[in-house]
């Protein structure tokens, strides 16, 4: 009985070890998801942001537009790169701000979204990047 | 007969199975399902315990029986967070938690027992490393919430 009792304490706390670690790799998969979740919804309006600039006649818009799309479907959860995104694309809405036509302004609202979008993203982020490094202080 | 029986339980797949497999839950499910089975020959048949050599000492100490409540816990929660998975029950997450929990604490438990009488050669050495280590993988995904509440499966039926 000692030797059932031994392994049957010893099963008990290994489980509580590896309950906290597989809650911890959980909590990390979902945080995970989330990123990936909302850099696709991001990808997703600065696509269609992309495809104004086409109709609109504005190359260097689209392709900076293009660009911002790409190095932020690019992004693996760094914060400071979703800053220098995010600064992109304010800079690409003020760029566009100067030449607004009716056109134009329906796509600088799209652009605007999109920087909102980047923005709650960055802080988002930045919080979870925040709780993990109490975590591991 | 074997053929009919097979094409009797691919018909049962089909219309009961195949929708919410995949994502892993057939592993939960097989899982839950060997923990009801072992229960259930624990509560019925007397001398069950004394078949195992992780068990037999139990039986001669005259605990053989007490192993029903834990493989009846895990099965029962396993199974009712299977199932709260697949139609978006309440208390789906705890429950899977919670049974892969306790499966990981019943497996380990014979895993080691086997190892400490140099039993690992065994049928249930091998399937209790395997348990535990499916027993983990759970409760990763169930504190991952994966699959989603009501996700339908994702296996599609061969051709």
């Amino acid at each position: 009985m000692e030797l059932n009792a031994a392994i049957a304490i010893a099963a008990l706390i290994s489980a509580v070890i590896v309950g906290f670690g597989a809650a911890f790799m959980g909590g990390y998969y979902t945080r995970r998801n989330r990123f990936a979740t909302e850099q696709f919804e991001i990808v997703k309006g600065l696509g269609r942001a992309e495809a104004g600039g086409i109709r609109s006649g504005d190359n260097a818009l689209y392709m900076q537009i293009g660009e911002l799309r790409e190095g932020i479907a690019n992004i693996r959860e760094d914060s400071r790169e979703i800053k220098e995104a995010q600064r992109a694309a304010v800079r690409i809405a003020e760029e566009y701000r100067v030449k607004a036509s009716e056109e134009h302004v329906k796509l600088e609202r799209r652009i605007l979204g999109v920087e909102r979008q980047v923005s709650d993203f960055g802080v988002q982020l930045g919080k979870v990047a925040n709780k993990i490094t109490e975590k591991i202080l | 007969m074997v053929g009919t029986a097979l094409i009797a339980l691919d018909a049962i797949l089909v219309l009961f199975g195949i929708p919410w497999l995949g994502h892993g839950r057939r592993a939960e499910f097989l899982l839950a399902c060997a923990s009801a089975l072992y229960a259930t020959l624990l509560l019925f048949v007397s001398n069950a315990s004394e078949h195992s050599q992780a068990t037999v000492s139990l039986f001669w100490e005259g605990h053989g029986r007490l192993l029903f409540y834990p493989l009846a816990i895990n099965a029962t929660l396993g199974g009712y967070g299977l199932v709260a998975n697949v139609n978006v029950w309440r208390w789906s997450r705890t429950a899977r938690f919670t049974g892969a929990f306790f499966g990981f604490i019943i497996w380990l438990w014979f895993a080691v027992k086997f190892y400490a009488l140099g039993a690992c050669a065994t049928p249930g050495f091998v399937f209790s490393c395997v348990a535990v280590y499916a027993c983990v993988g759970i409760m990763v995904l169930s504190v991952a919430n994966v699959p989603r509440p009501g996700a339908p499966g994702n296996v599609q039926r061969g051709t």
